[in-house]
């Protein structure tokens, strides 16, 4: 008597099937990451309030986050504001209304430009560097050794990089708004022959002190985002030197698409 | 150190941000006006698309408030303007939506009103309200303009479009190159013959225009006397009706009078056409002078010529001058008499007698043994004397310099002449008498005239620079060498000499 073996039940899965786990696993992956960064920041928040206050950490951060991205956002801010200028002084001449070239600008960068681009800037060049520092130190155990020296890791470490972002931010958007309205003008002014008193004039009638709050409200906004998620890649990242570079990966891609997202809802909110 | 380093820096990123942020809000809050410094006034708009929250309210294009905010009552739109305390906002103040650009925007133009009305209260409503046509009605218009042209073009084609229409504009156009090449043609042909016809019209013109200018007297009495005539003449021939109406006879002899008389005129208009075809023909003298063209040409000519030099002799300028001077080393005076003859600005013909104390040298051999005594002995002398020396020089200028040549105080020279400040101020170098035995050098002279005053000049200069100075053994008098002088001397143009001869007149003998 011969008996037939029932087909292999590990059989391979099927494209939808593939399709839906990924899309399940990736949205579970988004949801736990939004999870563990609110988590961290009220972690973050509660033992920023509790002493002991570690200032020089604190202004170490501030200087590197601040201080440190003082070129790149200038040099940025100023040919952004060039750029813009060129180019809507070429769309404006269209129609004779080369006059809102410097209120056009000045409100592009005071409400979105200044506080987006300042943000990529300090994600780029101090985001990445927190997260990498702060993964190695959980790969190589550094950071087991604060706990087992009954030294609070969160607030040593964390504490001093979120309010870095959260403060420093907002002052490099301001830098940013400066430095771009200076380019734009010397570009209006200087090349394109606009008048000085127009382009001052007008920038002085469409712009209020609500543009300006709003630009450093999301720079606020943006550099806490920013700061959390690359403390919370780092401080949870895992698997030696690649796991490092993983986290830091992953910390990149969710801070700038945070910044458009946040940068998105933040606009709706405002207006 | 390091510690205070790092906050030291951060705190200059957080002073400049702060610094940035102070200057940003205070530079916007400029474009808005306090309560304390405005008041706020509304009307209604029955559009107010393109208007904007902080748009412009200007008077004469000079801001002075802006838009508060707009919101809708009913159907209409309620426009709130924030206007400066310091505009006088009268209640017939007129407020109007105009165009700002073609991209749409507007801003509003206020009228402040009237002193008569009283001033506007705060929370005002401004009346008069005037919704400009924007762009949309500008654009209808247009659509409208083009719609017409549309309709033009259409009719025209209809017109001309057809083969019908092309054939006329065609044989239109045809017909205009054939008579534009006809008309050019003719003119060519005739151009030489329209020349003279024209010449003669101007030349019989300006004779009758001269006769009854100069007669208009005699003019006035002929055109008396041809209406006596006339009048006489309607009183003649009503007796001569009244006589023919008189007999039958009569008439009979009258008209046969009148035959005769009209024969005779019939042979004199005949004798008249004979004439005329000869004229015609260019048989005779009267017939050449007018038929022929080349004697028309040569006419024409000789008259442009006796134009150009009648022009010629009324454009010389003449110019008369005296000069004197004294010369120090010599101790006496030297005088000239000057004419200086201007045919064009640019050069001149002067004629110069001049009365020089130096003197004519001549020299005379003289055989100082009798004839008889042997082989004659020579001698040569060289005597000196008072005459007047004349110079007669051609010159021409080239902007601030003239140059001169020909015969300079009785001997051939040259000079040249620098002038300055529009002629005021005249260096002048003359060098003559190349050939003179006594001089190592040729005679160079150096002479600065300044002119202050109209027809009033004054010079002065050194004489034959480049000699050593000469006397004469007897009379000591100088007769080489260098020797200073100043002097002056005045001139007249052909204007002052006629108004000089007209106010003295012309001796008469």
């Amino acid at each position: 008597m011969t008996t037939q073996t029932p087909s292999s039940p590990n059989r391979e899965p099927g494209f939808l099937h593939q399709s839906v786990a990924s899309f399940g696993k990736g949205l579970i992956d988004v949801v736990s990451t939004l999870g563990g960064v609110a988590t961290l920041g009220l972690d973050v928040f509660r033992w920023a309030v509790r002493p002991p206050f570690r200032l020089t950490n604190l202004f170490a951060q501030l200087d590197f986050v601040g201080v440190g991205s003082i070129f790149i956002v200038g040099l940025t801010g100023t040919f952004t504001g060039m750029v813009f200028a060129l180019q809507t002084s070429t769309a404006f001449a269209l129609f004779d209304a080369e006059s809102l070239v410097g209120p056009t600008v000045a409100l592009t960068l005071t409400r979105e430009l200044a506080a987006v681009f300042s943000a990529l800037m300090v994600t780029m060049r101090a985001g990445s560097a927190m997260c990498t520092e702060l993964g190695t130190m959980r790969v190589t155990e550094q950071v087991d050794a604060l706990e087992t020296m009954a030294v609070n890791p969160v607030q040593y470490l964390l504490v001093p990089r979120v309010l870095a972002g959260l403060f420093m931010v907002p002052a490099l958007t301001m830098l940013f708004n400066t430095t771009g309205m200076a380019g734009s003008y010397l570009v209006a002014v200087g090349a394109l022959g606009i008048s000085p008193g127009t382009f001052l004039s007008r920038t002085q009638q469409w712009l209020a002190p609500a543009d300006i709050y709003e630009g450093l409200v999301k720079g606020a906004v943006f550099g806490l985002a920013v700061a959390l998620i690359c403390c919370f890649k780092g401080y949870n990242a895992s698997g030696g030197a690649k796991g490092v570079g993983q986290a830091t990966t992953e910390a990149m891609v969710a801070s700038a698409l945070s910044i458009f997202i946040l940068d998105f809802i933040l606009g709706l909110m405002w207006h | 150190m390091k510690k205070l380093v790092t906050p030291f820096r951060v705190g200059l990123l957080v002073i400049a941000a702060g610094a940035f942020l102070v200057t940003f809000v205070l530079f916007a809050r400029k474009g808005g006006l306090s309560d304390s410094e405005s008041l706020v006034v509304w009307a209604y708009f029955r559009d107010a698309s393109g208007l904007a929250v902080r748009g412009r309210v200007q008077i004469a294009g000079i801001p002075v408030g802006e838009i508060d905010a707009i919101t809708l009552e009913g159907t209409r739109a309620k426009v709130f303007l924030r206007i400066r305390k310091d505009v006088d906002l009268r209640e017939d103040a007129v407020v109007t939506k105009r165009s700002e650009s073609l991209l749409g925007d507007y801003l509003l133009d206020l009228n402040p009103g009237t002193e008569n009305a009283p001033p506007m209260e705060d929370n005002g409503q401004i009346r008069r309200v005037i919704d400009t046509a924007g762009m949309e009605a500008v654009f209808e218009s247009l659509s409208q303009i083009t719609a017409d042209i549309q309709q033009v073009t259409g009719s025209l084609r209809e017109v001309l479009g057809g083969e019908k229409g092309q054939g006329s504009l065609q044989r239109i156009v045809e017909n205009l190159v054939r008579l534009s090449d006809s008309v050019d043609a003719t003119v060519r042909r005739n151009a030489d013959r329209l020349d003279i016809i024209v010449g003669n019209v101007e030349g019989i013109s300006e004779d009758v225009r001269s006769i009854t200018q100069s007669n208009s007297a005699d003019v006035t009495r002929i055109v008396d006397n041809i209406e006596m005539i006339t009048r006489d003449v309607r009183e003649v021939l009503a007796s001569v009706k009244n006589i023919v109406g008189t007999g039958e006879g009569d008439v009979k002899e009258t008209v046969a009078s009148l035959k005769e008389t009209l024969n005779k005129l019939d042979g004199t208009l005949g004798n008249l056409e004979e004439i005329t075809r000869k004229v015609k023909d260019g048989e005779g003298a009267a017939g050449v002078l007018l038929a022929d063209e080349s004697v028309g040409r040569e006419v024409r000519e000789t008259v442009q010529d006796v134009a150009r030099f009648a022009a010629k002799l009324t454009d010389l300028q003449t110019e008369v001058g005296i000069q004197s001077t004294y010369l120090a080393a010599q101790g006496r005076s030297k005088n000239l008499l000057s004419l200086r003859l201007i045919p064009k600005p640019d050069k001149y013909y002067l004629l110069e007698l001049v009365d020089d104390p130096r003197g004519t040298v001549s020299t005379q051999v003289v055989q100082t043994n009798p004839p008889s005594e042997g082989d004659p002995v020579i001698q040569t002398q060289k005597v000196t004397k008072e005459s007047l020396k004349i110079s007669a020089q051609f010159a021409k200028r080239w902007y601030f310099t003239t140059l001169r040549v020909g015969l300079i105080e009785s001997t051939g020279g040259v000079g040249g002449d620098l002038h300055f400040f529009e002629d005021a101020l005249t260096l002048k170098l003359d060098a003559f008498n190349f050939a003179a035995d006594e001089l190592r050098y040729p005679r160079l002279r150096a002479t600065l005239r300044a002119q202050a005053f109209d027809h009033l000049f004054v010079v002065a200069g050194m004489d034959d620079i480049l000699n050593a100075q000469q006397r004469d053994l007897t009379t000591q008098r100088l007769i080489a060498g260098r020797d200073f002088f100043v002097g002056g001397g005045l001139f007249f143009t052909d204007d002052d000499l006629k108004a000089i001869l007209t106010a003295t007149g012309v001796p008469t003998p």
